[in-house]
């Protein structure tokens, strides 16, 4: 038996059968009397976990390590094929935000619909319908049909009714994505407030940054099995390794692609701020650090590392080299770290990364590429708008002789 | 049972889902709604001066009236088989992203049709109070039995939804078989007004009567708003044991695969 707000997963396999055409027709059940050209996949194996009431707990890994299958499983979307799952309580789940929604019914519509989906009864949903509103930041488009919606209004209004679902566990899978960093703020406070009333979290997430922000434990998967499972700081040290140790051309999908001769590798690439924490959001012009982790196996002469600015459509905004020959690169092998500092980032808003690379001196052959390393954010805060962070000094001067503008 | 008895306990739920279907169907006309109650109207309009004033080779008492009771209800019958079989499906988004009773969807999708369905029968009820004095002492069972009726379509609903699931031809399938259905049921004709030489087929005719459970369950409802006299036992026997039968095929199918719902979409 569980009690309200605990989560069991108990021994889960889940088994999925991958066919190349997706649906089933006739002639497949005549020509191969139901046997479909398929195989199977596990994607989770003898997955064990608990969570207790008050826990917020993070499920780290990455594409396809089985993050997503297992929340749901906790939400009862399907049954896992060996194991027990057991939620006590009721559950709010988060896999899709505004899962449901008709394009064509107005904001209010969808609010009650999606509310009745997600459990709220129409009573309810009247009482929070402001609340709702306003905390989607909507009160002047909610009489419009949806459809008319950017996607961040679309996003911010699915959250909102997640938001006020009244749950004992909360099932989150990547849903920061919403909205500007005002409304980010906004979502983790409602989340922190659900926590603090003793309700159970399990969250799952690319952004090391939420992680940490949100959950004291993480349960780090690696193809479908529990690979580590403690605090959220180790396991996220757990997940870095794991993504510099065993990247594979056919995970590019992961966000980390690293091609190269490989003598020297750049292993992981981290983004910090002036104290030196690690963070993915930065304000316009704050300043940034850079610092790459060089694996070196066999001895090569000083390489220029060669670091590309680039926009989230992949354009190249700039570059920066050195030659590591200044900065003192020894002849030996193993790790060696190479910070890059820059006082004042000249971005002013949008999403970014760098790619980085090593590049032999004398033959100019790739060394190392890390391509897609560690998307951070930058925000404006409304000061100013698009992706370079202009700079200038203004001044002004009467002109004599010109005559007043007459009333 | 939990399969039909969360209707009520999450009637909130299907009350919105209905909502959304009902409404999305007329979203944008400018007549809205009332769509609803124009296309029975103009369908049977239609219907009646085809079958009822431009061709009357039958010997059918009271044609126009006994066309348009089985035309309500075979209509009722196929539009319902037909959105209800592609809703699941069609839902597949919401399917796979939340855990709701997902029966309700294709019931909700019955339940759009039924609309339509009351309303021809509301018509009928006043046609045959006007025209046939013989069916007044009996007009009043043709609440429960198109009660029953609906329980035998919202069955076959779930039924063929679930199907369309695993086999997407189902869809299909259904589509070109209801026409050849239509014209095998008794809704044009009557089993009494078939000529001479066919009435002398009685095997044939009691296959076409009996193995066709559209067509006892159909006769059925009509007779209750057609016949002097009211309807015939085996007819209203029939209807009660497929609306059992139907309910309980539904249920089993539904429950089977409503944990592997979400993986076969």
């Amino acid at each position: 038996m569980t009690t309200s707000g605990q989560v069991v997963v108990d021994r889960v396999s889940q088994r999925f059968q991958v066919s190349a055409s997706p649906y089933r027709t006739l002639k497949d059940v005549v020509v191969a009397r139901g046997r479909r050209e398929s195989r199977e996949v596990w994607a989770l194996r003898e997955v064990s976990l608990r969570a207790e009431p008050g826990d917020a707990l993070a499920l780290v890994g990455r594409n396809g390590s089985g993050k997503t299958t297992l929340l749901k499983l906790l939400s009862g979307i399907f049954s896992p094929t060996s194991g027990r799952v057991a939620v006590g309580g009721r559950i709010g789940s988060l896999l899709e935000l505004g899962a449901g929604f008709h394009p064509d019914f107005t904001g209010r519509e969808n609010v009650y619909l999606n509310g009745s989906i997600h459990g709220l009864s129409r009573a309810r949903v009247t009482e929070l319908l402001d609340e709702i509103v306003a905390f989607a930041e909507l009160e002047r488009s909610i009489d419009l049909p949806v459809r008319t919606y950017s996607s961040g209004m679309y996003m911010r209004l699915g959250f909102s009714v997640a938001a006020h679902i009244e749950a004992d566990v909360l099932l989150l899978d990547e849903v920061f994505a919403v909205g500007d960093e005002d409304f980010q703020r906004k979502c983790f406070g409602k989340i922190n407030e659900f926590k603090q009333r003793g309700g159970t979290i399990l969250f799952v997430s690319h952004d090391a940054h939420a992680v940490e922000r949100l959950c004291d434990r993480a349960v780090l998967l690696r193809q479908g099995e529990v690979a580590f499972d403690g605090p959220a700081r180790e396991a996220i040290a757990a997940y870095r390794r794991l993504l510099a140790s065993d990247a594979s051309p056919d995970e590019l999908a992961a966000g980390l692609r690293e091609w190269g001769s490989g003598e020297a590798r750049i292993v992981s690439a981290a983004l910090c701020d002036q104290g030196g924490d690690e963070r993915v959001q930065f304000a316009a012009g704050e300043a940034l650090r850079l610092e790459l982790t060089i694996a070196v196996r066999e001895a090569v002469a000083a390489p220029s590392v060669v670091v590309e600015l680039r926009d989230d459509d992949g354009a190249v905004l700039g570059t920066i080299s050195a030659d590591t020959g200044t900065l003192g690169w020894g002849t030996g092998r193993g790790e060696r770290k190479v910070r890059l500092d820059m006082p004042r980032l000249p971005l002013a808003d949008g999403r970014f990364h760098f790619r980085c690379s090593l590049v032999d001196e004398h033959d100019g052959h790739l060394l190392s590429a890390l391509e897609d390393v560690v998307p951070f954010f930058v925000f404006s805060g409304g000061r100013t708008s698009g992706a370079v962070l202009l700079d200038g000094e203004w001044s002004m001067q009467e002109i004599d002789g010109a005559t007043p503008i007459q009333a | 049972m939990t399969v039909y008895s969360d209707l009520l306990r999450y009637r909130e739920l299907f009350g919105n889902l209905f909502r959304r279907d009902f409404q999305a169907k007329y979203r944008g006309s400018a007549l809205g709604v009332l769509w609803s109650l124009l296309n029975p109207l103009a369908l049977m309009a239609v219907y009646l001066v085809v079958f009822g004033l431009l061709w009357q080779g039958n010997t059918v008492p009271h044609y126009p009236l006994f066309l348009l009771d089985g035309l309500a209800c075979w209509t009722f019958f196929g539009t319902s088989l037909q959105a209800a079989t592609r809703s699941l499906v069609d839902s597949a988004e919401l399917v796979k992203k939340v855990r709701f009773p997902r029966q309700l969807v294709p019931f909700s999708s019955v339940a759009t049709q039924l609309v339509t369905f009351v309303v021809m029968l509301g018509i009928l009820v006043v046609g045959s109070l006007a025209t046939i004095p013989g069916a007044r002492a009996t007009i009043v069972l043709v609440v429960p039995l198109a009660l029953l009726f609906v329980c035998f379509v919202a069955g076959l609903a779930l039924l063929l939804a679930c199907l369309d699931v695993l086999l997407r031809d189902v869809e299909y399938i259904l589509t070109a078989a209801l026409l050849p259905w239509f014209f095998l049921t008794p809704v044009l004709w009557s089993f009494s007004s078939l000529p001479e030489k066919v009435q002398r087929h009685t095997t044939l005719l009691e296959i076409l009567r009996w193995g066709n459970p559209a067509s006892p369950t159909i006769s059925a409802v009509r007779s209750a708003l057609w016949e002097s006299g009211g309807p015939r036992l085996a007819d209203v026997v029939y209807l009660a044991v497929a609306a059992v039968v139907s309910l309980t095929l539904g249920a089993f199918a539904f429950s089977r695969l409503d944990d592997r719902l979400a993986l076969e979409l």
